[in-house]
């Protein structure tokens, strides 16, 4: 029996749980303290194939200072109550603002939304995890701060903590997110405060400018991790650049991919393409201007026939090759003379600028998210094919073209089993490159949530079996890729976790570590 | 509220305002009281920009200026429907949609977008601290998957996430759609665990059950209370085609029979042209908190397979494949 919460932690009684409840109150009153399901239900969007109940929480809990995030964990400690922390909860197709399990408390951060910082010469910020992008960039414009954000495709409504803490990345020269992040504040499960890296030095200034310290740098196990909350997050913000000069290179066949990912490498190393470019198939940009019922309807993955006629219509190329340049007016046309020489060499690709394509929405939104510009368009993913269902499969390989094509297929061959498209990209890190697809199924046909499911289960095995491991994933697999990483780093994450955390109240679950 | 006013709203839910609403007289000891309407001063329809706006908002006016009448003794201060519409879709005018919720304290939205903005809108009604009553995926396709026996689920499809069945439109929009004669399916999943076997917030399971014309109902015996009306299909059928474990075992408690009286009811009153006006009316209709059942439930779903398989509008092919989300929210 649930009673009158919608679910329970996992091993706790009612009794208990109101009393954790009642202390909950005494330190955030009673507004701040969510239990009904009216105010719970918008927490539980999941969008993966699992029902929603998995992922219900038992409560919600508003905290606006770090005194109260250390007196809720001593509560949670007292009664063992499992919390999963959110700062915005924007983490879409991943999750969410859900739990990883059922029961757990939401401890929503979104009010501690103060900008605590941000320095002009030096270009950081320093911000509590409740700030979204759309505050900052209002923020920064406002002051005339001459500052670039790098923002994920959530931009306006996601923040900078959450999407860094969970190694999301950005458009921009800034992308890789982590990369770029210089100093927290942690609020551990004891309660302690810790300032990583020049943060615990008293009187330093050095905190948001120097990131490693003295001593093992303790940032990263703060990432994709349990072990604490992060209450301040600083981290490297863009000089506005002179000049800008985004670009799309299409390409007309699926085969192309080999040469663009060739070419790419070089000018991403030697630093010639500042910003990871992407490489995005035709079916990935398409949702921006047209759905998949359009041009197929029936069961079974879209048709070769389908695919070639919304390209034809919507002047598309199979592969979409999106990157910008940044700098002065020369540096800009010093690039752009060695970029279209690499790109224009094999004819094969067609070279456009802003001036070439005009208002065409798909280039408008990749050139907005380059500038680190507010702008939700890569969502129209989620109407493709409808339905509410969206995971993201996220290997990551080695920046060759010798690595493309071969994922491809097994990616196609694999949802195409399932009855499912490939709606898929791929982000040229600079040695690295993610393949990111978006798999898109639709919630209100059981049978196609079931071939969702079995079809992830199955990229994801048959992927790290040829050496793709996923580099992130959503609450219903993190124990599975925890597995493809091996049994001694999972060892290693759990004795941090045993140390850290002894009583296991934060996030257990998260990245498969409890 | 006080007693006599409640024993008023109580006879007109049982009675002639449901008939004039076209909702049957569900035999039942388990029908709304409408408490929540009291406080439903404001009631506002927030239109996505897409294909179905203008459809779902007829119905949506059809059930607000029924209420108004049915109701207008009670709440002499009930408002008109107030519209807004997003030419552009939300995911470019998002900061306009978080303004609007944030200066709309008190306001119940009633809301249709399309399932990219849907996504985000959820986003913001957390953000902006509201209250999420219901939230429905609505989808019109012939891309179903076989699931049972070789068949596949139905081309009309809902998908309900609700906070509790006492405001979720499922058994309003089935007692419309039942009219025509198309093959659906609708699944309302509550917030509110509730045992088959035990209690949830002082009520025993079982207390409130209640049914459709045309629909023989089936309450499961597992460790979840699920209740499944089926329509055309037997329940072990019906079980399979909204994907749920065909091993349960379930108990029956009403038949068709039972409804003969309420079946002209629902015949005599409002029709809709189409599925999506009868969404729009549903939707709208539970947001004010009429004429939803309360069933203490965890599941509920409805299935119904018409015995002509054809729907009797279909020269209006806008609707033949579409998707798309409905909501019911507070701010």
């Amino acid at each position: 029996m649930a009673g009158k919460y919608i679910a329970l932690p996992k091993g706790v009684s009612e009794r208990t749980f109101d009393a954790a409840v009642r202390d909950f109150r005494g330190v955030l009153g009673d507004d701040a303290v969510l239990t009904t399901p009216e105010r719970l239900a918008p927490y539980i969007k999941t969008m993966m194939p699992v029902s929603d109940s998995e992922h219900t929480l038992s409560a919600a809990l508003m905290a606006t200072t770090v005194e109260q995030i250390q007196k809720v964990l001593a509560i949670c400690n007292k009664y063992k109550i499992p919390i999963w922390t959110i700062s915005t909860g924007k983490n879409l197709g991943y999750g969410s603002a859900a739990p990883a399990e059922r029961g757990q408390v939401v401890l929503d951060l979104k009010r501690m939304n103060r900008i605590l910082e941000v320095d002009k010469d030096l270009a950081y910020a320093l911000v509590e995890p409740g700030v979204t992008y759309q505050q900052l960039y209002d923020y920064i414009k406002e002051r005339n701060l001459g500052l670039w954000l790098s923002v994920p495709a959530p931009s306006a409504i996601a923040g900078p903590t959450g999407n860094t803490l969970d190694r999301g990345v950005g458009y921009t020269p800034y992308g890789e997110h982590f990369l770029f992040a210089c100093g927290m504040e942690v609020v551990l499960a004891n309660g302690d405060v810790l300032r990583t890296g020049m943060g615990s030095l008293p009187n330093s200034n050095t905190w948001q400018v120097f990131k490693w310290g003295y001593g093992p740098y303790l940032d990263g196990i703060f990432t994709q991790s349990n072990y604490g909350i992060v209450t301040k997050f600083g981290f490297w913000l863009m000089p506005a650049p002179p000049a800008y000069k985004p670009f799309v290179i299409r390409y007309p066949d699926e085969e192309d991919i080999v040469e663009i990912v060739e070419i790419m490498r070089p000018l991403r190393i030697n630093g010639v393409v500042p910003n990871a470019g992407v490489i995005a198939h035709a079916l990935y940009d398409a949702p921006v201007v047209a759905r998949r019922s359009d041009y197929f309807t029936g069961s079974g993955a879209i048709s070769d026939a389908a695919v070639r006629k919304l390209i034809k219509d919507h002047n598309l190329g199979t592969w979409n090759v999106y990157a910008a340049l940044y700098g002065t007016e020369e540096q800009i046309a010093l690039n752009w003379k060695t970029l279209k020489q690499a790109f224009g060499r094999s004819g094969k690709g067609r070279i456009l600028t802003q001036e070439d394509v005009g208002d065409d929405p798909v280039f408008a939104y990749r050139a907005a998210i380059m500038r680190g510009d507010m702008n939700l368009q890569e969502f129209s993913l989620y109407n493709w094919r409808g339905g509410g269902g969206s995971m993201w499969f996220a290997p990551v390989s080695q920046a060759r073209g010798s690595e493309t094509l071969k994922q491809v297929s097994l990616t196609k061959q694999i949802l195409a089993k399932h009855g499912l498209d490939y709606n898929g990209e791929f982000i040229v890190g600079m040695r690295d490159m993610h393949h990111i697809v978006d798999v898109l199924y639709d919630k209100t046909d059981p049978a196609q949530e079931k071939a969702a499911y079995e079809c992830f289960d199955e990229l994801l095995t048959v992927f790290s079996a040829q050496g793709y491991g996923t580099y992130r994933v959503n609450s219903a697999f993190m124990d599975k890729v925890a597995d493809t990483y091996g049994p001694v780093q999972r060892q290693v994450h759990k004795t941090l976790k045993k140390a850290l955390d002894p009583n296991g109240i934060l996030a257990p679950g998260k990245s498969g570590i409890r | 509220m006080n007693v006599n006013r409640r024993n008023l709203m109580k006879g007109i839910l049982a009675g002639g305002t449901l008939a004039t609403l076209g909702i049957p007289r569900y035999a039942t000891s388990g029908i709304t009281q409408p408490n929540h309407t009291a406080k439903v001063k404001a009631c506002s329809l927030l239109l996505g920009g897409t294909r179905v706006d203008e459809t779902f908002a007829r119905g949506a006016s059809v059930a607000h200026s029924a209420c108004s009448m049915g109701l207008e003794d009670v709440f002499a201060e009930f408002s008109a429907l107030q519209v807004v519409k997003l030419k552009s879709g939300l995911l470019r005018e998002v900061g306009r949609v978080s303004e609007l919720l944030a200066v709309s304290r008190g306001m119940r939205w009633i809301a249709v977008m399309d399932d990219a903005s849907a996504a985000v809108f959820t986003e913001i009604v957390r953000s902006a601290g509201g209250q999420l009553i219901a939230r429905g995926k609505h989808v019109s396709s012939q891309d179903a998957y076989p699931v049972f026996r070789g068949d596949s689920s139905p081309a009309l499809r809902h998908l309900w996430a609700s906070a509790s069945p006492q405001r979720s439109p499922g058994p309003i929009l089935a007692s419309q759609l039942v009219g025509f004669h198309q093959n659906f399916s609708i699944v309302e999943n509550f917030l509110q665990e509730v045992r088959s076997n035990g209690e949830t917030g002082g009520k025993a399971s079982g207390e409130y059950r209640f049914f459709i014309p045309e629909f023989r109902s089936y309450e499961s015996t597992g460790p979840l209370a699920m209740h499944l009306h089926c329509s055309g299909v037997s329940v072990s059928e019906g079980c399979g085609l909204l994907g749920w474990n065909t091993s349960q075992r379930w108990t029956e408690f009403s038949s068709p029979r039972d409804g003969d009286e309420a079946r002209q009811t629902v015949q005599e009153n409002w029709h809709p042209a189409n599925w999506v006006e009868a969404l729009g009316y549903a939707v709208t209709l539970a947001g004010l908190g009429i004429g939803t059942m309360q069933e203490d439930c965890t599941k509920r779903g409805f299935i119904h397979r018409s015995p002509q398989g054809e729907w009797r509008n279909m020269d209006e092919p806008i609707f033949s494949e579409e998707r798309f989300t409905s909501f019911i929210v507070e701010v």
